[in-house]
């Protein structure tokens, strides 16, 4: 895994001009905030939030109007080249290549480090096998469930071996059982490997299942909360749910927003 | 049903049956004595027979097959590249769209008199009309296919950090594939067409000159034996495309 490093997001602001009737749209408002090396981070907020605009800037492929994103010290959209390997992605669906069997999926992230193809192939044989997927390695994608290509999408992102992992609502499609399974496989993974993980959901429910901590976005996306979850057990989510609503209630926030 | 069976031939029992009834009418129009111009079937086959015999067909087909290979290859490469670069830079797609879609649309038949004035009374106008007739149709369909690539498919790509170059070659051209060989099949069938048309309109040599030739001096059978070979050309032309298409686009 690549060297572990800070997220540092300072005054970050982004608006975007709408092709079609050349209006001004506010996707982020203001953000501030730091992610430690080696947390586990859910995102939450409404849908069309401007979550999905922020990992577009963190991945450095978007370049905020104001303010920054730097990642140990560098911002991803300046340096995008520096950054190949150093973050990956589970997107909301599987976004597997169709005309690619699950190992070559897995090795496309691989590819574009420049790997030698022997260790792209034990690799990714290496982390499909570790995601239960050790017999479907010549399986196309059409021929796997949408849990198993979602595994697939898991393995291709670990592969790469990225000091930041995130998930943009990965597993929201998938039925309630797959979808708690493959989430706590994801951060499980994270963890064992040392890796920052973000994971963006929309439902305050599942961001409290997750990790150390919740940030909660607004609409356009300002920092509603930032709630610290260490310290509370795995069947706290109701005095969980509390608090949030507290915290957001201090800061005079409808906790419907939430819902 | 299987994928493996949805690729079987798309001749079935029942498409021989119709094949072989349609046949059979032909045969009983024939004997009926209806017109000159539909003679009994089976007289169209000793005819073929005959002309195969001569030679007749091998030397008007190995020119008009020449001029075939010669002119498609030339409008596979140059469509696909042509349609490549339109997919991929705009300047080139808004330079050329215009133009595509115009001549796509024009009765071809009609330039190749400009072809004649340009080349002569020479083959040579047969293999720049089968280029014509084929050109068009390869060059739209990989357009088509580039850019009809997923847009997600293209975001994971960058998030994976690849390149302009990188994300072309791993997955605007793969999945264009299966579009571009739909060109290519749909090519071989307009360059069949664009052969004879050019053949007849030169008179000179080819298939298409006996099509003329036969035409003319009212030898009604061997017309219809060469327009059945020609037919036959353009079946298997479009078979072996398809065959390619099979062994290279397996994940459909």
């Amino acid at each position: 895994m690549s060297a572990p490093a800070p997220i540092e997001v300072a005054g970050l602001r982004k608006v975007y001009r709408q092709t079609t009737t050349g209006e001004a749209v506010t996707a982020i408002q203001q953000l501030d905030f730091r992610i430690e090396p080696g947390e586990v981070v859910a995102i939450v907020g409404q849908t069309g939030c401007g979550k999905s605009t922020f990992f577009d800037i963190l991945i450095g492929l978007e370049a905020p109007t104001a303010g920054s994103i730097e990642i140990g010290g560098r911002t991803p959209y300046g340096d995008f080249d520096g950054f190949r390997g150093r973050i990956a992605t589970v997107f909301q669906q599987d976004r597997l290549l169709p005309w690619r069997s699950a190992l070559d999926n897995v090795r496309l992230g691989l590819e574009m480090l420049g790997l030698p193809e022997a260790q792209q192939v034990e690799r990714s044989r290496e982390w499909l096998a570790r995601l239960g997927l050790g017999d479907f390695l010549q399986a196309y994608p059409h021929e796997l469930s949408g849990g198993m290509r979602q595994r697939v999408a898991i393995a291709r992102a670990f592969a790469v071996q990225p000091g930041i992992l995130l998930a943009d609502e990965a597993f929201g499609h998938l039925d309630e059982v797959t979808a708690s399974q493959l989430r706590d496989e994801f951060v499980g993974l994270a963890r064992a490997n040392g890796a920052t993980a973000v994971l963006i959901t929309h439902q305050l429910e599942e961001a409290i299942g997750i990790g150390n901590r919740i940030l909660v976005f607004g609409k356009p996306a300002t920092l509603l909360a930032d709630v610290r979850l260490d310290g509370y057990g795995a069947d706290d989510t109701a005095l969980l749910r509390e608090a949030i609503q507290a915290t957001l209630q201090t800061n005079r926030i409808d906790p419907r927003l939430l819902q | 049903m299987t994928p493996a069976a949805k690729r079987d031939s798309d001749l079935g029992p029942t498409g021989l049956a119709a094949i072989l009834g349609l046949l059979a009418v032909w045969e009983i129009l024939g004997r009926l004595d209806v017109s000159l111009f539909l003679p009994p079937v089976s007289e169209v086959f000793v005819a073929w027979w005959g002309l195969i015999r001569d030679g007749t067909l091998f030397q008007a087909g190995a020119s008009s097959l020449a001029a075939l290979v010669k002119g498609y290859l030339l409008a596979a490469v140059l469509g696909v590249g042509v349609g490549l670069a339109m997919g991929r830079f705009a300047v080139v797609r808004y330079l050329l769209d215009g133009w595509i879609n115009a001549l796509m649309s024009a009765p071809l038949s009609a330039l190749v008199p400009v072809l004649i004035a340009l080349f002569g009374i020479r083959d040579t106008v047969v293999v720049a009309t089968v280029f014509l007739f084929a050109f068009f149709v390869i060059a739209v369909n990989t357009l088509t296919g580039v850019r009809g690539t997923e847009r997600s498919l293209v975001e994971m790509g960058r998030a994976f950090g690849a390149g302009e170059a990188t994300l072309f070659r791993r997955i605007y051209l793969p999945s264009a594939l299966p579009a571009v060989m739909l060109g290519l099949r749909l090519g071989v069938v307009q360059a069949v067409k664009g052969m004879v048309v050019g053949e007849m309109l030169i008179s000179l040599v080819g298939l298409g000159e006996r099509i003329i030739s036969y035409g003319n001096t009212f030898l009604v059978t061997e017309l219809y034996a060469v327009i059945l070979s020609v037919l036959l050309v353009a079946i298997i032309c479009s078979q072996l495309v398809q065959a390619c298409e099979r062994a290279l686009v397996r994940w459909k």
